[in-house]
């Protein structure tokens, strides 16, 4: 758990195609129960795409690991992250290829990362210790987060498998 | 958890029409890809393909990358693509993959028919 998040939870993923929708909507209700007088619902078919990508990245490229997605709320900010477990290096090169370069290719891939770079506030990736990562942050407006905390939900905190 | 994605075909004058129910997803492959030989162009002579999407719930990048494929092969082929039915969301994705500048989206199937009729 994040040390400076004022909510977190986990989630935990078998990786097949379709488990992404699951989880996609329980991190959405787990938001929308959270973030209730917050600004942040212009941005909820963002969030969809970007986890459901980044859970797909982990089932492309995960080695059939379970995968592993976080939220994080801070009171200006949420963070998704999603590890799946594997260690050796994923073709980061295409992930981090251009419209142009993708329309190239005989089967064009690569395109999730493409849409999580550009729908997200801030994203990064990489290697960390349980395997690779995929962070993106979305910035929240309005009133601040952190006047309806959190501790009363006994789930805050916890890891929920699917 | 993943909805089957249901395809039927129709022709309304050179228009070759799929209406599509369900996901997009990995599974267009099967579906979408091998419904036709793409890059020598549609069927019964027809010069374009329209493609209804009013019920279709979720796509990921993996149905859009199916999609591209299909375009472009079309567009190879000198044939146009059109396509209806997409909310917001979907539309500002398909944007921000460039899938646009080879499939011209409309509000409904009707504008398309005539836009073909005047091609």
């Amino acid at each position: 758990m994040n040390r400076e998040s004022i909510y977190s939870q986990q989630w935990s993923m078998t990786a097949n195609y379709g488990n992404e929708k699951a989880v996609m909507s329980l991190v959405v209700a787990t938001l929308e129960k959270q973030l209730q007088r917050v600004q942040w619902l212009a941005h909820v078919d963002d969030v969809r795409t970007v986890l459901a990508e980044a859970c797909i990245n982990g089932i492309e490229y995960g080695d059939g690991t379970p995968i592993k997605v976080s939220l994080h709320i801070h009171p200006h900010q949420f963070e998704l992250e999603v590890i799946n477990g594997v260690n050796s290096r994923q073709e980061l090169s295409q992930q981090q290829a251009s419209v142009d370069q993708l329309w190239q290719q005989e089967n064009p891939r690569g395109w999730g990362l493409l849409l999580i770079r550009q729908l997200c506030d801030q994203m990064e990736y990489g290697y960390c210790q349980e395997g690779f990562y995929i962070r993106m942050r979305f910035l929240i407006k309005g009133e601040k987060y952190g006047a309806k905390f959190a501790c009363d939900d006994e789930t805050a905190g916890q890891s929920m498998d699917y | 958890m993943e909805q089957n994605l249901l395809v039927t075909t129709r022709q309304q004058g050179k228009a070759w029409i799929i209406d599509l129910e369900g996901d997009i997803t990995k599974t267009a492959e099967t579906e979408l890809l091998t419904l036709q030989t793409w890059d020598q162009g549609l069927p019964n002579n027809c010069s374009s393909l329209v493609l209804n999407f009013t019920a279709v719930t979720y796509i990921n990048s993996l149905g859009i990358a199916v999609l591209i494929r299909i375009v472009r092969a079309l567009y190879k082929a000198g044939c146009h693509s059109f396509a209806f039915g997409i909310n917001q969301h979907y539309k500002k994705l398909f944007r921000m993959v460039g899938l646009t500048d080879y499939m011209t989206i409309y509000e409904n199937e009707y504008s398309i028919i005539e836009r073909i009729e005047g091609l």
